[in-house]
């Protein structure tokens, strides 16, 4: 069991900076999702926490033990891999039994930890199939035996589900938690699944170009992003935004632009003029009204999602940006019809557009 | 409609392939059981009348007794075919063998590891392979003059290996490329890379390296330019340049019919064995 801890962690290949200054706590017994999108370094990251890449810079901490210079194997991870890598010439049993064979546990300690393991994830019925025969879900869970067959120090997974159906995602992320949480053991879960990382994570810590853009929990992420990468990322569906200036309007800063005027909430009261911010709201706040007024913006109907239990109505704003907004399911409206939409000033998000960071209250 | 042309051109190309491979074959057989005569007959015979298998007995420097009490005698060119057999069969074994074990680590190395200078080093490779045989002949002959291996099984090894290594490791990179990253799931183990290598890669990767052997042997088997000029006439003489003997004797088609027969063989029962094997040995995507 550890608490891991990456300090000022850098990884470059040749010109490329696939991780730059990464300072990441990670608590015990935590499940942490490093989430992000394709290329921004979350398998980097990930190889330099298992020992299977060494950091161009920066150190790693495992409880109060330094293991920047250790093998995987004297760090005591145990990791899942894309697809979940098994030896493909051994049976399940094997591929688990391949875990322990450094161990110097006698024969019988072995049958019985891979037994134990093995039930653990209920796939002790399928020990003698060759990883060929074995489903994507499975195989999943092979993967997860041979991972906590070891006891490890921490559990380190990277997009395990990444090449399974969605019903069996959904299945085997319940599974992995409930495990995780059973066994207490820290575990690092890499996704580029925004769903799977608010669902699975203690904390989520969202990646982008190499850098750490936020971490807390998904809660924080999906209500308090700081950053418009974060809040555009994160939520389904996606975030809307809206380009503008902040002006005094009756001595209250407003939001103003070519369509569309919303007083902001009471929160910011003393904000001064500028020019150049986005306002964001998720999809959930968004009214639809027929007529227009103060605070609505008009839009034209696009496209009808329908989830069964609500809808999706995706309008074009007059600049031509795509609005969401989640409707009730019986929702009708026809497509290139005129519509309003408005919402609480105090569920909108404020970002300054140049340095995408969040505007102060 | 469409379907129905395009299966029709496709049958009838695969029947013009047949032909155009078997009845040249089917023709060496043929002469291999005919008698002297028949063979000279006009028109030619499609089938042998009597089919007998004198030849197979004077290639051996055996005379065989006909039916009809006409006594066939032994090919003169016995002694040099039994030696070809013979060293063929050597030749092809240890070519193979050695192929092999370098070629497997050799090609590992290549395509898994990152070293300095590997681009070059591959380049190095592949400018082998595209070297013509022939034109590293002359160099070849003029160094194993003063080394004295003309004439020796070791020169002819020695010589073939330098077309199969690079060949082989050719091949193999490619297949080795395509192999998930075992190495990974192996270093979280606790494996050293030599145990890898040996108890986990091998052991994955063994159609491949079924493969590298069995194109080894029939490219040593097969081998004619280099042994014909570095072998022909010496006691490392093999089976290809002491066929080719016979072209320049008293002219004696069923001899030399009956031997190319024998060296088809080798290369006959491995496809039959491994038959099963060379559908699945799948070099683009080796673990399925
Ligand atoms: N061995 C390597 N050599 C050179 N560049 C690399 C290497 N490994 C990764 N990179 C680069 O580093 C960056 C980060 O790669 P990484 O694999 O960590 O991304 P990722 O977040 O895991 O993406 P994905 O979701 O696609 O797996 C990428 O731009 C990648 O091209
Ligand atoms: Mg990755």
């Amino acid at each position: 069991m550890a608490r891991i801890e990456l300090i000022n962690l850098e990884k470059v290949f040749g010109e490329q900076h696939a991780v730059r200054a990464l300072d990441l706590e990670i608590a015990d017994g935590e499940l942490l999702v490093l989430l992000g999108p394709s290329g921004c370094g979350k398998s980097t990251t990930m190889n330099m926490i298992a020992g299977l890449l060494p950091p161009t810079s920066g150190s790693i901490v495992f409880g109060d033990r330094e293991v920047t210079d250790e093998s995987p194997y004297q760090r005591n991870v145990a990791m899942v891999f894309q697809s979940s890598l098994l030896y493909p010439h051994l049976t399940a049993r094997q591929n688990i039994q391949m875990s322990l064979k450094r161990s110097g546990l006698s024969k019988s300690d072995v049958s019985q930890r891979v037994t134990e393991a093995a039930t653990t994830v209920d796939v002790a019925h399928l020990l003698d199939k060759m990883p060929g025969q074995l489903s994507g879900g499975e195989r999943q869970r092979v993967a997860t035996a041979k991972a906590i067959v070891r006891q490890p120090a921490c559990f380190l997974l990277d997009e395990p589900l990444a090449a399974l159906d969605a019903a069996l995602r959904m299945t085997l992320r319940s599974e992995l938690v409930n495990l995780q949480k059973r066994l207490n053991t820290t575990m690092v879960f890499v996704t580029h699944d925004q769903v799977e990382a608010m669902t699975m994570g203690d904390r989520i810590g969202v990646m982008r170009n190499g850098g750490l853009e936020q971490i807390g929990t998904p809660n924080d992420i999906y209500n308090n992003p700081e950053s418009l990468f974060v809040a555009g990322f994160v939520g389904s569906p996606p975030m809307n935004f809206f380009a503008g200036d902040i002006e005094t309007v009756d001595g209250q800063p407003t939001f103003v632009n070519a369509f569309a005027r919303f007083r902001l909430a009471d929160a910011y009261g003393q904000l001064a003029p500028r020019s150049g911010v986005t306002l964001t709201v998720r999809p959930q706040f968004m009214r639809i009204v027929s007529e227009a007024g103060e605070g609505t913006v008009p839009l034209t109907v696009y496209a009808i999602e329908h989830l069964g239990n609500e809808s999706v109505l995706i309008a074009d704003a007059p600049d031509g940006s795509k609005v969401r907004a989640v409707v009730a399911a019986g929702f009708e409206a026809k497509i290139g019809q005129a519509l309003h939409a408005s919402f609480d000033p105090s569920n909108a998000g404020l970002f300054d557009t140049k340095t995408e960071r969040r505007v102060a209250q | 409609m469409r379907e129905k042309r395009w299966t029709i051109w496709m049958t009838l190309s695969v029947i013009v392939a047949l032909l155009w491979t078997l009845v040249p074959m089917y023709w060496t057989l043929k002469y291999a059981f005919e008698t002297h005569s028949e063979i000279a007959a006009f028109p030619p015979l499609i089938f042998p009348p009597n089919p007998q298998v004198a030849a197979f007995f004077n290639i051996f420097g055996h005379d065989y007794t006909l039916a009809s009490g006409q006594v066939v005698k032994g090919s003169g060119q016995a002694q040099q075919i039994m030696l070809g057999l013979r060293n063929s069969l050597i030749v092809a074994i240890v070519v193979t063998i050695i192929t092999t074990l370098v070629v497997v680590p050799l090609s590992y190395v290549y395509a898994r590891l990152e070293f300095r200078f590997k681009t070059a080093l591959l380049m190095a490779v592949l400018l082998s392979v595209s070297l013509p045989p022939v034109s590293t002949l002359i160099p070849f002959y003029s160094l194993y003059v003063q080394l004295d291996l003309v004439g020796t099984l070791t020169g002819l090894i020695i010589i073939t290996l330098t077309i199969t290594i690079p060949i082989v490791t050719w091949m193999l990179i490619g297949f080795f490329r395509n192999l998930p990253p075992i190495e990974n799931l192996a270093r979280i183990d606790g494996f050293s890379k030599a145990y890898t290598f040996i108890r986990i890669i091998v052991p994955m990767a063994w159609s491949g390296i079924l493969v590298a052997a069995v194109i080894a042997f029939l490219f040593s088997w097969n081998e004619y330019v280099y042994a014909q000029v570095l072998v022909t006439g010496s006691r490392a003489v093999t089976l290809p340049a002491a066929m080719s003997g016979f072209l320049f004797q008293v002219p004696n088609p069923e001899h030399l019919a009956a031997s190319l027969t024998i060296s088809l063989l080798p290369p006959f029962f491995i496809a039959f064995f491994l038959q099963r094997h060379i559908v699945e040995m799948n070099l683009s995507d080796p673990v399925r």
